[in-house]
């Protein structure tokens, strides 16, 4: 029987990403709790579920580098060898290698074989340098057992004495003998019996019969003996027949240098980092452009990001779920039946049967919507590692503290602000905090603290981020600007405005990217990227004393607090979160300025108007703004007006996307069916910014 | 009638690999995530003809798991199968010493893990 076992990879993978995420977070507190023994049985435990599940899935080099990190771990929570930085060193970078590995398998970036040969080595250098050559022997375990090539038909004697707990162990000799003859013919079979004692004194539960068997096969001695694996231990066994043959051992050249002393483990490993990725090569080749690099990596991201992913889901919550369809049936059939015979005398009982079906739903759409609610933790992983590695490369003292981690959110919201937190996170440890000697010279601890702190408020979830470094330094920041043309000279700012500044695309400067934050993602990127999530970015710093900034973020990307709006006989959607006021203008208050179109007075701030039919061309009731409504909203820290008819209400609604069902629009993210059926069209605001943008210079 | 097989194990895709190599073969099949759990669909009533535990488990690991069962008047001779990736006569000793039929060594194919069942497995 062939069984494809390709469906359970994705479990697989799932399984494995939780396993490696136990491994880092718990060496990294290893380095601060070595004697910490449940702590590396937990590392042992999920290496080694990761070793056996590979190669039960035939990820032969997933099983082979885990192999290796959990003999290491293995002679570590043994006490066999010390906890050192060296080897917990040794063990993340291996991390890595599977973590890139672990990728590849799910076909994403390329692993380089040889890289992945030097951590083997370099962890195999690891053990044998404190544990001689004792634990190496038992190395293959990744070898197919049963040969299928059959030997000539000969007579194997066999004369087995097995032990009296037999029994006890579940074994039944009766299964023994059906084993052989299924390799041949049983030409001679002895039982004796002599040892059965009186049956005063037997007990049934052992076994006092031993066998003498003739087998006439021409199965090799390995099938034979095979059939006594589990009855070897504790039995009396001759098999008579000729020897099995020895067996070659495999090395690898890495291998055999290290073991002739031509390189150590780390020359080796050093050399094969020095191997490039393929793009890299390719450019410096001048074959291809960075950029056309750029864009095949964007693709294989997209590609990956294409796939079909899973989620998994803790069986109450299902149970919930199930439990409350079963609500909404019983509701359902309880108004069906009022229906077929109903007077109008009912209404009151229809009525309460409403709202209870009302009460159904909300339940259900509150349950679904928690089954892809993931708590938070499963983003801020990846930090501790992150920092200390930061604090390796920077020399300072940093400590990270966390709080909140079990907060959930959307599982989507928790892939998408992985980078934009990363960037933070980095700026943090790397602008923020200033190293050891100013830390004192400023009277401070040595040590700096970042924090990271996520918490609900309201239908949002916040996650700040927070040092305790040297903070924003005005003066700096407002002469940036001024020096990149974002702001005239001489002009009077709020310090709020001047930190915001740090988010205009243009302002990260060359001096601001190293090694360790410069990935050419500016601050400019994570605001937009957050915005794009229906987010928005606040910053509070105290110079001397730290910043903080806090990602404010909805709890889903599937359901949205919605403003509707008429125009004409059209309904849309504006996400309330950006809408901060509807006013009806005065007539002085509008302008049309040239080269800047239409706008509106607002409070002495002029503001470019959108008139919504112009913009998806239909026919309005009002044209005239005084007649009309102006809907202020805010995007990107830029506040435009739309007209429109009249405010409708304020509802939550379902986003269906429009690029799957028809094509992208302008302006538009989404539609909605509301409660009558209509379909309403979901405002795109930084979009409609942009048309307002593009208006003008039309306009003009 | 189809022959009952609890399995135990804390791997997710290792029992639904497991669990669907012995469905497609004509078992039934009752899953458990770690000794604890066994012990519970043991006592619960789960009849099973089989015995398939991973060793490495939180809460209970096998060779407890094992201890456990040979312990339970029922289950006195009812074949166990460990699942291990230790290839070591140590780690095979210790199950046996507690009361473990055989062992099926990871990595196997379903194929193999079969040959094992029908081995211990009185038809």
């Amino acid at each position: 029987m062939a069984v494809d076992l390709s469906h359970f990879q994705e479990s697989f993978f799932t399984e494995s990403a939780e396993h490696v995420e136990t491994i880092e977070t718990g060496l990294l507190e290893l380095e601060q709790r070595s004697q910490d023994l449940d702590l590396l049985n937990r590392i042992f435990r999920a290496a080694h579920s990761i070793k056996g599940n590979a190669g039960m899935f035939d990820f032969t080099a997933i099983g082979g580098l885990t192999h290796k990190m959990e003999n290491v771990l293995d002679l570590l929570r043994n006490e066999k060898m010390p906890v050192t930085p060296q080897v917990i060193d040794v063990l993340l970078r291996a991390l890595d290698g599977l973590k890139s590995l672990l990728d590849a398998a799910q076909g994403s970036g390329e692993v380089n074989e040889d890289v992945i040969q030097g951590l083997e080595e370099e962890l195999q250098a690891c053990q044998e340098g404190d544990n001689g050559n004792e634990v190496t022997a038992k190395e293959p375990v990744f070898t197919e057992s049963v040969g299928t090539q059959a030997d000539p038909w000969r007579l194997i004697k066999i004369d087995w004495v097995p032990l009296p707990e037999l029994f006890q162990r579940g074994l039944d000799p009766s299964q023994i003998f059906k084993e052989l003859h299924e390799l041949g013919m049983i030409k001679g079979l002895q039982v004796r019996t002599e040892q059965i004692p009186a049956l005063e004194v037997m007990d049934p539960e052992r076994c006092y019969l031993s066998w003498a068997v003739e087998l006439e096969t021409d199965a090799q001695m390995s099938q034979v003996e095979a059939v006594f694996d589990f009855v070897r231990d504790g039995s009396e066994l001759v098999i008579t027949d000729c020897a099995p043959k020895p067996t070659e051992p495999y090395k690898r050249v890495g291998e055999i240098l290290i073991e002739e002393g031509a390189v150590t483990p780390r020359e080796l490993s050093d050399s094969l980092a020095k191997q490039k990725p393929l793009g890299q090569i390719l450019v410096e080749e001048k074959k291809v452009t960075p950029q056309q690099v750029d864009k095949a990596l964007q693709k294989q991201k997209q590609l990956k990001k294409g796939e079909a992913a899973s989620i998994r889901v803790d069986t109450e919550k299902i149970d919930k779920l199930i439990n409350l369809v079963g609500e909404l049936v019983i509701t359902q059939s309880m108004i069906t039946d009022l229906g077929e015979k109903f007077t109008i005398d009912q209404l009151p009982v229809l009525q309460e049967r409403i709202v209870q079906l009302e009460r159904n739903t909300r339940e259900l759409q509150e349950r679904v919507m928690s089954i892809r609610m993931m708590p938070i933790g499963s983003a801020f992983h990846r930090f501790p590692r992150l920092i200390r590695d930061l604090a390796g490369k920077s020399g300072k003292q940093i400590q990270l503290v966390m709080s909140g981690e079990e907060t959930e959110l959307d599982k989507t919201l928790i892939e998408a602000i992985g980078d934009p937190l990363t960037h933070l996170v980095r700026n943090s440890a790397d602008h923020g905090l200033e190293g050891p000697e100013e830390r004192v010279a400023a009277g401070k601890p040595e040590r700096g603290t970042v924090r990271l702190h996520a918490y609900h408020d309201g239908g949002n979830i916040c996650i700040a981020v927070e040092d305790d470094g040297r903070g924003l330094n005005r003066d700096k920041i407002v002469a940036k600007a001024i020096e990149r043309g974002l702001i005239a000279d001489g002009a009077t700012m709020s310090d709020e405005d001047v930190y915001q500044l740090i988010f205009r695309a243009g302002f990260s400067t060359a001096d601001a990217i190293t090694d360790v934050s410069g990935r050419g993602v500016g601050m400019d990127v994570v605001k937009r990227n957050i915005e794009g999530l229906g987010g928005s970015v606040g910053i509070r710093s105290n110079p001397g004393k730290g910043s903080m900034l806090t990602l404010k973020l909805p709890l889903t990307l599937a359901i949205i607090d919605g403003m509707t709006v008429r125009v004409g006989t059209d309904n849309y959607i504006i996400p309330l979160i950006t809408v901060t006021e509807s006013i009806r203008p005065k007539a002085s208050d509008l302008q049309r300025i040239v080269g800047k179109g239409e706008v509106v007075n607002l409070r002495g701030e002029w503001v470019p108007l959108v008139r919504l039919y112009e913009a998806f061309n239909v026919t309005p009731e009002y044209t005239d703004p005084l007649e009309a409504l102006l809907v202020i909203v805010e995007v990107e820290n830029r506040r435009i007006a739309v007209l429109v008819d009249e405010l409708t209400g304020q509802q939550q609604v379902v986003i269906k996307t429009l690029e799957q069902n028809y094509r992208k629009v302008d302006a538009i993210s989404g539609a909605t069916i509301l409660g009558d059926g209509q379909v309403a069209l979901i405002l795109d605001v930084p979009g409609l910014a942009k048309l307002a943008r593009a208006g003008h210079t039309a306009a003009a | 009638m189809g022959k009952t097989v609890l399995v135990v194990d804390d791997s997710v895709s290792m029992r639904q690999m497991v669990s669907f190599t012995l469905t497609g073969a004509g078992y039934e099949v009752v899953e458990a995530g770690d000794g604890k759990e066994a012990v519970d669909k043991l006592n619960g009533g789960a009849k099973p003809n089989l015995v398939i535990t991973d060793l490495n488990m939180p809460n209970m690991d096998g060779i407890s798991l094992i201890k456990a069962i040979r312990g339970m008047a029922p289950y006195k001779f009812t074949p166990i199968l460990m699942l291990t990736t230790e290839s070591s006569d140590d780690k095979k000793k210790e199950g046996q010493g507690a009361g473990a039929t055989g062992w099926v060594i990871k990595p196997f194919n379903p194929e193999q893990m079969l040959a094992t069942i029908k081995k211990v497995m009185p038809g």
